[in-house]
């Protein structure tokens, strides 16, 4: 059994055994739905990829079945908070005094925060991994042959760009206008963002973990060490995002200087509050 | 504020709104006076530009989500088909209003495509939600009307719970 949220063993050993009865009911009641969240995210994936084929790589339905199987996921951490509040905490606060069962709550508590960590990073690694399906199919389209409606030599189009756009023929100088298949042109809003996150995952990780360090301290009192090494992970994190970004779409090449400008901006905003 | 391609803020969020509401999108560059190729650059511009907007005053955000739920303005003044006479008409009071949202809220945890329920069940599309949920929600400010909205919540989520089912897993875990 995984028991993620029983980290630290209390001593039940000087509590009564109708006390220490309804630890081990509870202990078990947590070890079932984080065994539940675990068969969850085990299957997710599948069930969305496979979603995506059976709907012809229709985006939209596949998000539907990736939401409702969140929905799921955040059912549990729902039942966690309902049961403790309308079951749990009666029987304990009928057999003993509060402080004796704060740790039970921190327990509960305990495995909400790392089911929601685990879906945020599930989520990034489940939407990249369809989101990349979806790109591998949609860009065969891409592939198609594009002609002069002038002339009708073939035309060169840029493989990266999922929008419509003007394509000039070299041969006659007429200005056309290239219209990407449907399954191309949902590439820009469906696929390129999340393949981008996942492929920046671990430097995501590595920003949270260094913000997590500056949680740790007094708000507005982390050390000047502290408040840099998050700033450099924050930029290495977004700089990597956006260029993953551009390997796929250089449409996002046009942004790329303000949407770092976006991001030091924001940096900026949270120090300054912080500080404050 | 700045243009785009000739295409002013006001005339980009109006037109999105607008092809929402289900205006094809060859109406929307004739309204807009440009071809399909300058319109798909810029509101991918002004998409961005907008997020860095936001980053500087989030006023921005509800200038733009005024303009969404009301896009009778600019070049789309005169254009188009959504109005909020329709939208009032179809969600004509707070009860309808709290139904269709529970309706919504309950159906999306078990993967029901929201765009077809407003569609095929209220006869109403996004824009028209939009401007529904903006009136309505206008009646919740500043904690306003609470009592009301309790009421209907234990009014319509028993009802579309009863509808689709808790169907939640959890539900099979018992203490």
């Amino acid at each position: 059994m995984f028991s993620i949220f029983n980290k630290k063993k209390s001593s039940n050993t000087e509590k009564s055994a109708e006390f220490n009865a309804l630890v081990e009911r509870w202990d078990v009641f947590l070890t079932k739905i984080e065994t539940l969240f675990q068969e969850l995210i085990l299957q997710a994936e599948e069930t969305v990829l496979e979603s995506l084929e059976e709907t012809n790589f229709d985006p939209i339905p596949t998000q539907r079945v990736w939401m409702s199987i969140k929905q799921q996921i955040l059912g549990l951490t729902e039942k966690i908070d309902k049961t403790w509040d309308e079951k749990v905490k009666p029987e304990f606060a009928s057999i003993a005094k509060s402080h004796e069962y704060t740790d039970q709550f921190v327990k509960g508590d305990n495995l909400s925060l790392y089911i929601l960590n685990e879906l945020d990073k599930h989520e990034v690694l489940i939407e990249g991994k369809v989101a990349h399906k979806f790109y591998d199919y949609a860009m065969k389209f891409q592939n198609q042959n594009f002609n002069c409606t002038q002339c009708g030599a073939k035309l060169e189009i840029e493989k990266d760009i999922f929008i419509s756009h003007y394509v000039a023929c070299h041969y006659c100088g007429t200005t056309n206008t290239f219209l990407p298949n449907t399954k191309v042109a949902q590439i820009q809003w469906f696929a390129v963002d999340k393949i981008a996150k996942r492929n920046a995952l671990e430097l995501q990780e590595a920003m949270q973990n260094s913000y997590l360090k500056i949680q740790e301290y007094r708000l507005g009192e982390a050390p000047a060490e502290a408040i840099n090494d998050y700033e450099n992970k924050y930029l290495n994190y977004w700089k990597t995002y956006l260029n993953e970004r551009i390997i796929l779409s250089s449409l996002c090449k046009d942004t790329y200087d303000d949407d770092i400008k976006r991001r030091i901006l924001e940096f900026n905003n949270w120090k300054k509050t912080y500080k404050n | 504020m700045k243009v785009i391609n000739g295409i002013s803020f006001e005339d980009w969020a109006a037109a999105s709104a607008n092809l929402v509401a289900g205006m094809p999108v060859e109406e929307v560059c004739k309204v807009l006076g440009v071809e399909q190729p300058v319109w798909e650059e810029t509101a991918n511009k002004w998409g961005n530009e907008l997020g860095n907007l936001m980053a500087e005053d989030m006023n921005y955000a509800t200038l733009y989500s005024n303009i969404f739920t009301n896009p009778k303005v600019g070049k789309f003044a005169n254009a188009g088909s959504v109005n909020t006479e329709d939208a009032m008409t179809k969600v004509p009071d707070y009860d309808t209003f709290s139904k269709i949202f529970w309706h919504q809220a309950i159906a999306a945890k078990h993967g029901v495509d929201l765009v077809s329920l407003l569609k095929d069940e209220y006869n109403l599309n996004l824009t028209e939600w939009s401007m529904a949920s903006s009136h309505y929600s206008n009646m919740h400010k500043d904690g306003q009307n609470y009592d009301l909205h309790t009421q209907a919540e234990e009014k319509w989520v028993p009802h579309f719970e009863k509808i689709y089912g808790t169907s939640n897993l959890a539900d099979d875990v018992e203490f």
